[in-house]
């Protein structure tokens, strides 16, 4: 219709009012939550320092590792720690915010828009830690997949242990449990190059291999566990 | 005063009825008595050979504790004595070439013959006179000695070697020997209490000010008589308790196990294991490192309470904790003055002097000072902050 | 439209908090009173399917209380809940609305005619750690309304709002009633009274009273002392 026309038949005639509107709304306002969109939805109220963070860390991750050649892998590897504490933080943001109720009482079951949220911030950092492996390899002259190792397994380690400690000590507490964590790990991974150096060589790489496993069957099971339980609340 | 007393038992009793406080100083400590512990390797286990006194020879399996214990007892058959040319000829007569790899030759020549494992390096042990010995040990001649060798060694100036040179007169001649591996794992071990303590003070002390208003109390709090002014003099004082009380729990773990496994002799003059002309004991080495530790320990205290007090969050508190661990991991150039390369030994050896006002101060003063007036400040901004966010309006 | 309850239990170790509740809500204002400790907000919760019974089965016209078809029908308001302090007012019912699968520019309009009708509408845009205690409880009615619902559950709703607000909210209460199931909790007992088409009073975990009421009646508070064996004045 043409929009003169449209709005000067607005102008000149009054609408009737609505009959039956709260019905109809209701019959034909279910919408079919498509995964893509929820992913999309949910990414976009994933706190934007989660976003800021992840980057500024990212950088980290590359200025440090230039100014310690050839020990640019340890030195990129101990922030990791850091980038996992922030995914950990996101995922109990709910909790620490006293809005667990209100969105377990949504539609929308907490446990798809946890797991949409903790999707995005997984793939940033699955990408951040992409890009950062073949370039801290040609620095620290290590292999991409050994350099991969390095940088994952704190990541994990972190994510996985402040997983089960959000878990088990509610609010501020468990955030702070989860910041000391991942903190001791930067620390310890930082220390281990001069407490032990012989952690890092060639030899030791089968280690490491099952250290990486461990950890990422631990994160898999804290993960798991903690979509399950937001299903419902855990205690009353 | 009485309650003032009553308030810092409740406020010390919030900051320390903690379980992640304590599992993690627990874990810390576990972690620094694990590394100042002996080097297993060093003490293998098995069938030796041990050679008496009198000569006589056994053959005898022993176990770690035993190998340590003698490995021990030899290390400190000699202490007390002076080191003068009879203590270097009664060596250079029974000191053997030590086969590392034969563990029963090592304990042989080392333990029964009373030649206790003094720190020489491989080329020097034929040079065991008073002469070379006090040339290569000494604090401004070894650094001579060594600059002569390396030209590009130490960039000492005149004036700077002659404040040293007038110091190391007040050192006494010859020194005592008293074995310092103890000293010497303390050393090594109290920079990782250094490196870790803010990191402890900040999960011990970023709740302080934040909990009354997270729990929703601060409205009670600060309507009562004295929840403004005493509160926030009990609140930093119980802050900076608890921030010493973290330091020493450290340093008790680190010395601790140092005592127990390996000995430390306080009366000995740090000479023996530092290139230094401090005219000190180790006892007095170890109580300057406390003081300093503590200092520390204030300041990143203050840091941490002031933070998350002005942000009423004990993240931002936590986070602010951290930027010295940060600093001192990533900051490694060689003249970097971070806490760090203090603890590393700095503050003791023989270094660059800073000049203010014509006047030559030392690291061990430079640190001493920085870190006093660091913690003063953090603390008294405290202070003022909460005085104008408690009394003048939130 | 029918809520069935049957047999409904949630322990604890060795606390009963909910032992054996069965219930049929139809349309209208279900009142629910009890004393601190009763059950009544963990009853609630199990209502809401955010809490997993002990046995029984909750069910709205068939569908069960954990699928989504049954959430997607249903308005809670807890007794006490938090928010993200850097929300404004409409951020957090466009957030609420996206979670309860309302489309963009529905959810938009909903709020702004919710914020307009618990008078939040001037406040709308400014942060929610900015509000009073009544305009978080008024926020947190408009978050309950967002997906017309047809069950809704209210805890407490009046806690902090002042007289005017009140009966503002029963009139509101009483106009959703008409072709909604609402079930309300409160201590005020002129909340409920002259709204209320149906009493329920809970116990130590059980329900002791399930009757239709009259909204003429005004012995109510006197009939809850009578129950609970108030005291003498």
């Amino acid at each position: 219709m043409d929009r003169k026309l449209k709005t000067a038949l607005d102008a000149a005639f009054e609408a009737p009012p609505p009959e039956g509107k709260a019905a109809f709304l209701r019959a034909h306002r279910r919408r079919e939550l498509r995964p893509a969109a929820l992913l999309l939805t949910q990414a976009g109220y994933v706190h934007w320092w989660t976003w800021a963070g992840s980057c500024v860390l990212f950088a980290g991750i590359l200025v440090l590792a230039a100014g310690s050649e050839p020990q640019a892998v340890w030195s990129g590897s101990a922030l990791t720690p850091l980038l996992a504490l922030l995914a950990v933080a996101e995922s109990g943001r709910a909790k620490r915010y006293g809005m667990e109720e209100l969105e377990l009482a949504c539609r929308m079951p907490q446990s798809s828009a946890l797991l949409a949220r903790m999707a995005a911030v997984g793939l940033l950092h699955l990408l951040l830690l992409g890009i950062s492996a073949p370039i801290l390899s040609i620095w620290g002259g290590t292999g991409v997949v050994q350099t991969g190792i390095y940088l994952l397994t704190p990541y994990l380690l972190t994510a996985a242990i402040g997983m089960e400690l959000s878990r088990r000590v509610r609010g501020q507490q468990g955030l702070l449990a989860c910041t000391a964590t991942a903190a001791l790990v930067c620390v310890i991974g930082e220390l281990a190059q001069t407490v032990r150096p012989e952690l890092y060589l060639e030899e030791m790489l089968p280690l490491w291999y099952i250290a990486l496993a461990i950890c990422l069957a631990a994160s898999g099971f804290e993960f798991v566990r903690m979509i399950r339980e937001s299903e419902a609340l855990q205690w009353n | 005063m009485k309650n003032f007393w009553t308030l810092f038992r409740y406020e010390m009793r919030k900051i320390w009825k903690r379980p992640l406080l304590w599992g993690l100083l627990a874990l810390l400590s576990f972690f620094l008595a694990n590394e100042s512990k002996p080097f297993t390797p060093d003490y293998p286990p098995g069938t030796y050979i041990l050679v008496e006194k009198d000569g006589s020879e056994t053959t005898r399996s022993l176990s770690f504790l035993e190998v340590f214990r003698l490995k021990r007892e030899a290390a400190h058959a000699l202490d007390g004595q002076k080191m003068d040319e009879s203590f270097f000829q009664a060596l250079r007569e029974t000191m053997s070439y030590p086969q590392m790899s034969a563990p029963d030759f090592h304990i042989d020549s080392y333990i029964f013959r009373g030649v206790p494992p003094i720190y020489i390096t491989l080329w020097r042990y034929l040079e065991l006179t008073p002469d070379a010995y006090y040339h290569n040990n000494g604090g401004v001649l070894a650094y001579l000695a060594t600059k002569a060798e390396v030209p590009d060694y130490g960039d000492l100036t005149d004036e700077e070697l002659e404040y040293w040179s007038e110091m190391e007169e007040n050192v006494e001649l010859p020194y005592t020997f008293y074995d310092t591996a103890g000293m010497l794992k303390f050393a090594q071990t109290i920079y990782y209490a250094e490196l870790l303590l803010p990191l402890v003070v900040g999960v011990c002390l970023c709740v302080l000010f934040p909990r009354d208003r997270r729990e929703r109390l601060d409205g009670v709090v600060f309507s009562a008589k004295h929840g403004r002014g005493r509160l926030g003099a009990v609140k930093l004082a119980a802050g900076a308790v608890s921030a010493v009380a973290v330091a020493a729990i450290l340093f008790c773990s680190v010395l601790g196990t140092c005592l127990f496994f390996h000995g430390i002799c306080l009366d000995a003059p740090i000479q023996l294991y530092r290139t230094s002309s401090f005219p000190i004991t180790v006892g007095q080495e170890l109580l300057l490192t406390f003081l300093a530790l503590a200092l520390y320990s204030l300041l990143s205290g203050g840091l941490v309470m002031l933070v998350s007090l002005v942000a009423l969050d004990s993240i931002a508190g936590l986070a602010a904790a951290l930027v010295p661990v940060l600093i001192d991991l990533f900051w490694s150039g060689s003249d970097a003055i971070t806490p760090l390369r203090m603890f590393e030994g700095k503050m003791f050896q023989i270094d660059n002097l800073v000049k203010i006002g014509g006047h030559l101060f030392n690291y061990l003063q430079a640190t001493l000072f920085v870190l006093s007036v660091g913690a003063v400040l953090f603390l008294v901004l405290c202070g003022l902050f909460w005085r104008q966010w408690t009394v003048s309006g939130r | 439209m029918e809520l069935t309850v049957l047999n409904l239990s949630k322990h604890y170790k060795d606390k009963k908090a909910v032992d054996g509740v069965s219930l049929r809500l139809t349309e209208g204002i279900n009142g629910l009173l009890g004393a601190n400790g009763a059950g009544k907000t963990t009853l609630m919760r199990i209502l809401c399917g955010i809490l997993k019974p002990t046995a029984g089965s909750v069910a709205l016209d068939g569908v069960d209380v954990f699928s989504e078809d049954y959430r997607a029908v249903l308005g809670y308001l807890p007794q006490d809940f938090g928010y993200y302090p850097d929300f404004t007012g409409l951020d957090f019912l466009l957030y609420l609305a996206a979670l309860k699968g309302l489309s963009r520019p529905h959810a938009k309009r909903k709020s702004v005619e919710l914020l307009e009708l618990v008078g939040l509408a001037d406040v709308g845009k400014k942060k929610i750690k900015t509000y009073s205690g009544g305009m978080r409880q008024r926020l947190g009615i408009a978050q309950a309304l967002l997906n017309d619902p047809r069950l809704l559950i209210v805890d407490e709703p009046t806690a902090g709002l002042d007289p005017k607000e009140r009966v503002r909210f029963r009139n509101l209460l009483a106009d959703l009633g008409k072709d909604t199931i609402v079930l309300l909790s409160t201590h005020i007992v002129s909340d409920v009274e002259h709204i209320a088409d149906h009493m329920l009073m809970m116990s130590e975990g059980h329900i002791i009273l399930d009757e239709p009421w009259d909204k003429n009646r005004t012995d109510l508070e006197q009939l809850y002392l009578e129950e609970f064996g108030g005291e003498d004045e």
